[in-house]
């Protein structure tokens, strides 16, 4: 509605002005509203519709070369928040590598998908029933969920620079869930996806979940020991997540990453490429610029297991003497903080298939519990093994894997221990993740 | 920054839920408004200091046994949202929802502050942190570098609802935390320290023993060893205990996992032997001063004492009012959101794992070979398996603690675990964590801890 746009830029060129007439040396304001609706299945029903509707401003201020943030959803009450911003920036540091807010590349751009925004409740409310009804008979005691949503968002940021930029862009995701609980055995399937267009598969999703609790029918045990072992994108993306901590900006320049002072140096196997974009058409992550401004890119992560680029906001960027674009917020309330965009893993030329009967004797993970619990910094990692089997001669999976943990070190695992990667690849849950499977040698299982 | 109430708005909301009574079952309209301020020292350095400010409101509605929920912060427009949030209810098309009885409630809960955030200035909350994390800097070899932080947020909270309840809550909830950073072979450790209170914004917890203690064994962690992979006896301290009650216990006695999972009801039946007899569980709003108590719960509920395991032997859960009502069973006071963008849901307050009979010596007396584990640095569950890292943990040989090892993650089947409990300590010791919990999105929500030294048999230790 065009009475909510020019409320969302009022606020802003409000703030902006309130900021200088304080004396702020540079300012910046971000304005968002949504509005989303979803839908929850548990246990086999559909337990509450959800909508929400949200509206709010962060305000970033600059002075003295200090950084002061604060933010509001009192509306009437914009010039307070500034204030709240000036007094923080009088006690932060000042910084040591100053940096300027982008004042060119101002865009205003529609990016919603009008097929997203054309979802209806109940057609949310049909997709959830749809996973329940088709996930229920599978088996006995079988509980069903599912989760569907559809939001619409915009962003509204402008600063004293000149730049005045905004984006609207839909997003919806759906997933299906089965839960069977079984003396004291619990098991848990799930598969689903998100993104800003109507491609997601819903049908492939059910599908997924459907054929994890098929394959979970039979369970059985391994005996400890070194084993091949075969992760899947979803548990691959689990894995990630110690590389999104080391090539994080913040990481590096504090040097908690182990990845500090190696750029441009061989950290993983030369099998292993992958680039963050965070282009509107490159995964769930896109916008045609980034919550500081600055127009989308990409770049290489990671070139044939060599570290390529490091993750960082403007603040960062100026830190490190790095490019910026990785400005991300979670939400009006949160300052600027570095986050990576889509991220997608070259695929390898062996098809998944062969890869499995690479892995006789192993393991094929497809979800870890407890990965939080690892000690992300030096890559090490324990976690149990929540939705696994075990994998027998031309790579049939032979059942489910009980009571299992694995454990060893990302960079170890993804460097000499990876043999090989599956051409196929699908997205993570997120939507910002596109990735294949992996194949490595000699994993410790517990 | 003191926001001005809506003068009217208790009238208002008392209105709306009158005007709409007739279309539903239920209909509740929560309105909060708060002020919180977070700050952070990366190193020597403030990193960041951001002060919020926020008002928003909910509104459930129940028809034919099905919710509606729906989430705004524009206050006009309440009246729309809970016709919204009726018009989903009825979209559902039915379910089985009936809320267990409880009286209205019209009351005033002004909060009870021994230091109140909002007499702190910016520069004392600044400068308490700064004192703390200079400790960790001065240390020296081989801590290279800290991370602490500050967070308080101060809340008022308005609930009506279309059985007559008007409930007016004033809440408090004030955290800290320090860590330590040491770089030594190749890689990086980390330890930690954190405490929080819903009642004092000085946080008498946050001492200079507490931030030495984390940087010492911060310091020991660079030249530690892993354990072997493998099963041990094992002694876990009151924070992991209490840690473990809350994940392993806690979460499987929220009754909205239980009530439409049959096998789930199966094995927590009132009366199931879950652990040793000596085992005592409790969940609790009532503890002074800790990030869980609360005086009334997101439904206008009173929040009192709720027994879980007693003699070994399940004798209770968790319940939101839909729970209760469920089962047939009292509403406990369990219901919470962590703001008004989310509908409450069965969440714990105070967890306490309560005193056994053993003193501290006998908890590790006999262990010919065991680890000594302390705090937790995170774990997770799926109802059955549990997986807890260590914040740091010591080898036991002939009963006495003594190496100090690194990356010690305990994994097992909850189930057999609480079974394999061979001693507890003779007192409980309360810990009050930063952080929270997270449970269906919601995160973080302030709780708290209490538990005894605990032994347990045959935990299985991963590793490489």
């Amino acid at each position: 509605m065009a009475t909510e746009a020019a409320i969302g830029a009022d606020l802003v060129e409000a703030a902006l002005e309130h900021a200088r007439r304080l004396g702020a040396d540079q300012a910046e304001a971000f304005y968002t509203e949504s509005t989303s609706d979803s839908v929850d299945y548990e246990n086999n029903r559909l337990a509450g519709i959800d909508s929400s509707s949200s509206r709010g401003i962060g305000i970033r201020v600059l002075a003295g070369g200090r950084v002061g943030f604060s933010s509001t959803s009192i509306l009437d009450r914009v010039e307070d928040a500034v204030e709240a911003a000036l007094q923080t920036a009088r006690l932060t540091e000042v910084e040591k590598r100053p940096f300027s807010l982008p004042a060119g590349g101002s865009i205003d751009a529609d990016i919603s998908d009008r097929e997203v925004e054309a979802i209806s409740v109940g057609e949310l409310v049909e997709m959830g029933r749809q996973a329940v009804d088709r996930l229920q008979p599978l088996a006995d005691g079988l509980l069903a969920g599912a989760g569907a949503g559809r939001a619409v968002a915009t962003v509204r940021i402008g600063n004293s620079a000149g730049l005045r930029s905004s984006c609207r862009r839909s997003s919806w995701s759906f997933f299906a869930l089965a839960q069977r609980v079984q003396g004291t055995s619990v098991l848990w399937c799930y598969d689903g996806g998100a993104s800003m267009h109507r491609d997601l598969d819903v049908d492939g999703a059910i599908e997924g979940a459907s054929e994890k609790v098929r394959l979970s029918l039979k369970e059985g045990r391994l005996e400890t020991g070194r084993r091949p072992v075969v992760f899947t994108p979803a548990a691959l993306a689990a894995l990630l997540a110690s590389l999104y901590g080391a090539v994080s900006a913040p990481a590096i320049y504090r040097k908690t990453s182990p990845l500090t002072g190696r750029l441009g140096e061989q950290v993983l196997s030369p099998m292993l490429s992958i680039e963050d974009d965070n282009r509107p058409e490159a995964g769930r992550a896109g916008a045609p610029f980034d919550e500081e401004g600055v127009a989308a890119f990409a770049f290489p992560i990671v070139e044939h297991g060599v570290f390529r680029n490091v993750v960082a906001d403007l603040r960062f960027a100026a830190r490190l003497d790095v490019a910026p674009g990785r400005g991300r917020r979670s939400g009006y309330a949160s300052a600027p903080f570095p986050g990576a965009g889509n991220w997608a893993m070259a695929p390898g030329t062996t098809p998944l298939e062969e890869l499995m009967s690479e892995a006789e004797g192993g393991l094929l993970v497809d979800s870890l519990l407890g990965m939080h619990g690892s000690n992300l910094a030096n890559g090490d990692f324990s976690a149990n093994i929540g939705l696994g089997f075990a994998i027998g001669a031309g790579g049939e999976i032979q059942f489910r894997v009980k009571d299992a943990a694995i454990a060893g070190n990302f960079y170890e695992l993804l460097g000499d221990r990876l043999l090989g990667l599956s051409a196929e690849r699908r997205w993570g849950y997120s939507g910002t993740e596109l990735l294949p499977s992996a194949l490595c040698a000699d994993v410790a299982i517990t | 920054m003191a926001i001005a109430a809506h003068p009217d708005l208790e009238q208002d909301l008392a209105r709306v839920c009158r005007e709409l009574k007739d279309r539903c079952e239920y209909l509740e309209i929560r309105v909060e408004e708060a002020e919180s301020t977070d700050l952070s020292f990366q190193g020597p350095d403030l990193e960041s200091l951001n002060q919020r400010q926020e008002r928003g409101g909910d509104v459930r509605a129940l028809v034919a046994g099905a919710w509606g929920f729906t989430s705004f912060n524009r206050l006009d427009d309440v009246d729309e949202m809970a016709r919204a949030a009726i018009a989903q209810a009825r979209l559902v098309g039915g379910g089985p929802v009936k809320l267990a009885p409880v009286p209205a409630v019209a009351d005033r809960v002004p909060r009870a502050l021994v230091v109140d955030p909002a007499e702190l200035s910016l520069d004392d909350k600044v400068e308490r942190v700064r004192a703390m994390n200079a400790i960790v800097l001065a240390y020296g070899k081989p801590i290279t570098t800290s991370t602490s932080y500050y967070a308080d947020r101060r809340a008022r909270i308005w609930l009506a609802n279309s059985e007559g309840t008007g409930l007016y809550q004033e809440r408090a909830d004030i955290q800290a935390g320090i860590a330590a950073l040491a770089a030594g072979e190749g890689r990086v450790q980390r330890r930690s320290f954190s405490t929080g209170s819903s009642t004092d914004a000085s946080l008498p917890g946050l001492t200079e023993e507490a931030v030495l203690d984390a940087c010492r064994q911060c310091d020991g962690l660079t030249q530690a060893a892993k354990p072997k992979a493998g099963e041990y006896t094992v002694v876990i301290d009151p924070k992991l205990a209490g840690v473990f009650a809350h994940e392993a216990v806690g979460h499987l006695s929220e009754a909205d996992h239980i009530h439409e999972n049959p096998r789930m009801r199966e094995i927590m039946t009132i009366g199931a032997e879950l652990g040793v007899p000596e085992l005592e569980i409790y969940d609790t709003g009532l503890v002074p001063g800790s990030r869980g108590a609360l005086r009334y719960d997101e439904e206008g509920v009173l929040a009192g004492r709720a027994d879980l395991i007693r003699g070994g032997r399940l004798v209770g859960r968790l319940h939101s009012r839909e729970t209760a009502g469920a089962l047939g069973e009292t509403p406990t006071g369990n219901a919470r959101a962590i703001s008004y963008r989310f509908p409450p849901i069965v969440r714990m307050r105070s967890t306490y794992i309560g005193p056994g009979s053993a003193t501290r010596e006998e908890v590790f007396k006999g262990i010919k070979r065991g680890l000594y584990c302390v705090e937790s640095q995170g774990g997770q569950t799926n109802m059955e398996m549990f997986t807890f890292s260590a914040g740091v943990a010591f080898l036991i040989e002939d009963g006495e603690p003594g190496e100090l090892l690194r990356d010690v993650t305990l994994t097992g089947n909850t189930f057999k675990t609480l079974k394999d409990i061979e001693a507890i300590e003779d007192v409980t010791t309360p810990s009050e964590a930063g952080g929270g919990c997270g449970k269906g999105g919601q995160a973080p929500l302030p709780v708290g801890f209490g538990a005894p030294h605990l032994r347990i048999r045959e935990v299985r230790i991963g590793g490489d």
